[in-house]
């Protein structure tokens, strides 16, 4: 009989023309590994060297000169850059010619097993022993059943049966599942980009809007919904260490003054419409309305001014003196505990941060307490931590301030050397210009006299009081649409089973001679793959059963 | 071969397994089961459906382990009675783990892990002592150690999860949240993952250099419990609360521990290989053998590791509103699945064996390393809770 195994096995595509040459090239092994490490040492860098950031940032670091070449080559914006989607290109090129070349051979493979096959020339192993079965290719092959192989064919090589058992058919499946798995990943992710979008849009409380913010690169382009998003409450709620829990917004989609649908979505779940999402992605202020007042510590009798504005808004006198007013928080825990490395947590409330600047006394930034009127917190530019002091009272005290600024007039006044006698009678002229009886000098003296002390420490241009608020959120939703991902899931779901079938699945081959005369049974295995440890497995177990079987009972 | 084929016969056993498992293997699964539904029972307003999902597919995983690999089902018997006994003594009141003697020293999250990292080193010590004098009985005594600290650092986490609700219901969540807890959960399952090895290729001498890598990171969690008091149980940011994190973060675990285990085989082998008649060569599995069980690690890893980042990109497109963001940690993913796939590609295809794999096996773990550490030490991102 010849020996011939080419149905299962055939050559590989012979070499003709330029575009199977260039198949062959693409899909070669030393070109496929050094992609995949191309692809990966490409992939370090843009985690390395920060993306997207603005153009000063890159020039403070790297200097002008890198900044120009860096720019020029993509590098900012690296894995939309053409050179990236090139090499990430040529990987699935590769991986699509590994298809293409070695598909209709693994495919031809995969076909059942219809006509017998004469014994290898060459087998991954084997043995012979001496077993009843020898006699009984029925038993054999019940026998190997039983072990796992589900195709059989019945031949004769000289007079003597030859049985050819298979297993693992579909093994070769997985090269396709994977293979095919990693390209359509591949394709859904251009689709994605191509037709999907991803942007953000900062909706404020009872605001409907349809404008999204798509980024590109350090810039924006705006892209409109055909309907509109309001977000009809935004709520958040915080742990006792001040950091928040939770935040939610409930949304209505609606158009043409007709609600489309609502829903109340928090972080881990978000509003699908019409393929496309909204994701809580963060949330801020949109201008929350603030009370507060404003004591001139520099104009004569420490005037004072009431304010209504919003977070975010800048007032200014026109001499130069600016106020932004920064942040609001609702909540500032605190650690009061007295002893190191204990946790006693507080919430001290409501804070406002407003940051102040004027030609003569620079930039400040205070923080003023509702909760804590006298407390008195600033830093001034390049002070790594606040400054905190105690004033003793609120400066929104009318009485206590003018008092105070008339005491710090009288001192003023005061030549030569200033002691107690002289504060003394600095207090009680104040005390009389402002009208107050001198029997409160008991009550008011050391509150201003410790306050005096505070202002001559700290040289403050202003003192701030904060007197009400009514919060107005923003929430930030990221806004997707992305119709790429059924696709993306869809060729996981293959990649991960064909994985499973590449690493667990093998296709083995047994060969069995029978010989009735000698009672002897002949046994060769072929696995296809190269890496041949299983077949070990394979026919040692099958040597163990072959051993192990009882004899034939003397009626057959 | 140093593998006699007595120790492989379970796998010759051609009996159809459901027809091989004992009346124990059926009590163990009933067990299961009757754990489960009590958990369900008891806990089912804390969880959702996917949670109740993950709760009887992690029973369904737990049957199945304990069924393949019979030692399994007295370590979860184990972890679970000391547990419960914590959880118990506990009753509600956090403050008991300072008060209650067991609770103090023994069984109280931080005491169970402080115990798991003592054992892994003591094993680390015996192992390497075993290995060098060919002591038998002292490779049994580094194998009962090793059990024993995994059962503690399960016990510690478990313990942690529980206590981590009664610091308030708001606070609750499951520990793999930073970088402390899942260096627990990296030590426990690279140890698992090789005593399943130990027994079935009955070799102690490996454990010698997989242990290293235990105690290496038994080294950083001691580290980063006592310089920088990482051991306290923080609340989580609303991205992470999602039943994602319940099953991403573990499958992430069993592919870093594989290939953990798989880098040690490696230098195993570099070592054997210099000297083909040395120490090494007498006790360890041959050269072939090494090879395979790196091979055999990496598969499982590489499948692991796939499935957790699929998880991770669903969970991200989920939470972030994209599957894909070339954020670092996403990339330094890409790059060690990249790196696995380059050796899996040169193993099966092109038919490498040996020296160069067992290299480049050390190399993907230092590319392994840096994503799982390095990412969160030297390079922002959306992963930046687990930064140290």
């Amino acid at each position: 009989m010849a020996i011939d195994d080419s149905r299962l096995t055939p050559p590989a595509t012979p070499q003709q023309g330029p575009l199977a040459r260039l198949i062959h090239l693409l899909s070669s092994m030393p070109v496929a590994v050094f992609l995949l490490c191309t692809v990966a040492l490409a992939s370090m860098i843009g985690t390395i060297l920060v993306q997207n950031r603005e153009e000063d940032f890159y020039i403070a670091n790297l200097g002008p000169t890198w900044y120009k070449i860096l720019d020029a080559l993509d590098f900012f914006n690296m894995y939309d850059s053409w050179w990236f989607l090139a090499i990430m290109t040529l990987l699935v090129l590769s991986v699509s010619a590994a298809l293409l070349r070695h598909g209709p051979r693994f495919w031809h493979m995969s076909r059942p097993l219809r006509v017998m096959r004469p014994w290898p020339k060459k087998s991954d192993g084997g043995f012979s022993l001496t077993s009843p079965l020898a006699s009984d290719p029925d038993a054999t092959k019940a026998l190997l059943r039983r072990l796992g192989f589900s195709e059989f064919q019945r031949g004769e090589e000289h007079g003597r049966p030859l049985l050819l058992a298979r297993q693992g058919r579909f093994s070769k499946y997985g090269f396709f599942l994977v293979h095919g798995g990693v390209v359509l990943i591949c394709v859904g992710g251009l689709i994605t980009s191509q037709l999907g979008f991803r942007g953000v849009m900062n909706l404020p409380e009872q605001e409907s809007d349809n404008r999204i913010y798509v980024s590109e690169g350090s810039s924006y382009r705006t892209l409109q919904l055909p309907f509109l998003v309001r977000n009809d409450d935004f709520d958040i709620s915080f742990y006792k260490s001040g950091m928040p829990s939770e935040y939610s917004s409930q949304l209505t989609l609606h158009r043409d003054g007709q609600d489309i649908l609502s829903k109340r979505i928090t972080v881990n779940d978000p509003l699908r419409y019409q393929g496309v999402t909204f994701y809580q992605a963060s949330f801020g202020d949109a201008g929350s309305a603030v009370e507060f007042a404003i004591r001139d510590l520099t104009s004569k009798g420490f005037p004072e001014q009431k304010i209504k504005s919003e977070v975010h808004k800048e007032l200014e006198d026109g001499m130069g003196l600016k106020l932004t007013i920064k942040e609001l928080r609702q909540h500032n825990v605190m650690n009061m505990a007295q002893e190191e490395g204990k946790s006693e947590l507080r919430d001290v409330g409501p804070s406002l941060d407003i940051h102040f600047s004027s030609p003569s006394s620079g930039n400040i930034t205070y923080r003023i307490y509702m909760s804590y009127p006298h407390m008195l917190a600033f830093g001034r530019t390049g002070d790594r931590e606040m400054t905190y002091d105690d004033l003793g009272f609120n400066p929104a005290d009318s009485v206590k301030m003018e008092l105070l600024a008339a005491y710090l007039d009288e001192l003023s006044k005061v030549e030569g050397e200033r002691g107690p006698d002289q504060n003394r009678a600095a207090f009680a002229a104040a005390m009389t210009a402002m009208g107050l009886p001198l029997s409160r000098a008991a009550e008011l003296g050391p509150a201003i006299a410790n306050a005096e002390q505070v202002l001559r420490r700290h040289k403050l241009p202003m003192l701030f009081s904060f007197s009400g608020f009514e919060p107005k959120m923003y929430t930030g939703l990221q806004v997707a649409r992305d119709p790429g991902s059924p696709l993306v899931w869809s060729a996981c779901a293959l990649l991960v089973i064909g994985l499973y079938m590449m690493i667990y699945m093998h296709e083995k081959r047994v060969w069995i001679r029978f010989d009735r005369e000698r009672q002897q049974l002949e046994v060769c295995a072929v696995l296809s793959g190269k890496d041949k440890h299983p077949v070990n497995t394979t026919l040692e177990r099958l040597r163990r059963e072959l051993a192990a079987a009882p004899p034939i009972p003397s009626g057959k | 071969m140093s593998v006699t084929t007595e120790t492989l016969s379970h796998e010759f056993d051609t009996t159809p397994f459901l027809r091989r498992l004992s009346v124990l293997d059926w009590l163990w699964a009933l067990l299961v089961v009757a754990g489960t539904v009590a958990a369900h029972r008891l806990y089912s307003e804390w969880m959702d459906g996917y949670e109740v999902g993950i709760l009887y597919g992690s029973a369904a995983a737990l049957v199945w382990l304990g069924w393949g690999w019979k030692p399994m089902r007295g370590f979860s018997v184990a972890v679970a009675l000391l547990s419960l006994a914590a959880i118990g003594l506990y009753g509600g009141e956090l403050a008991r783990g300072e008060s209650n003697f067991f609770l103090k020293f023994l069984i109280s999250s931080q005491s169970a892990i402080m115990w798991m990292s003592a054992l892994y080193v003591m094993a680390t010590v015996t192992y390497i002592f075993a290995l060098i004098a060919g002591s038998g009985f002292s490779g049994k005594v580094a194998s009962a150690m090793t059990w024993s600290a995994s059962v503690m650092g399960s016990v510690g986490l478990m313990v942690r999860w529980r206590e981590s609700y009664l610091m308030g219901a708001d606070i609750g969540h499951i520990p793999v949240s930073n970088l402390y807890e899942v260096f627990i959960l990296f030590a426990v399952m690279t140890a698992l993952l090789y005593l399943t090895y130990e027994r079935r290729y009955n070799n102690r001498a490996i454990g010698a250099f997989v242990l290293t890598v235990i105690s290496a990171a038994v080294g950083f969690i001691l580290w980063y419990a006592f310089e920088r008091e990482a051991h306290h149980i923080q609340p989580l940011v609303p991205a992470l609360q999602s039943y994602w994190m319940k099953i991403h973060v573990p499958a992430n675990f069993v592919g870093y521990g594989a290939f953990a285990l798989a880098a040690m085989l490696g230098v195993a082998y570099l070592l054997m290989e210099r000297r083909p008649d040395g120490l090494l060569a007498r006790r360890l599995p041959t050269l072939e053998v090494l090879d395979d069980i790196m091979y055999k690690a990496i598969a499982l890893g590489f499948a692991f590791f796939t499935v957790a980042t699929v998880l991770g990109a669903m969970w991200a497109a989920e939470a972030w509103g994209g599957y894909w963001s070339w954020d670092p940690k996403e990339t330094w993913a890409l790059i060690v699945w990249l790196n696995y796939a380059a050796w899996l590609h040169l193993r099966l295809t092109k038919g490498w064996r040996g020296k160069p794999l067992a290299w480049w096996a050390i190399v993907g773990l230092f590319v392994t390393l840096f994503a799982f550490v390095g990412v969160n030490m030297f390079l922002s991102g959306l992963h930046s809770y687990g930064s140290l």
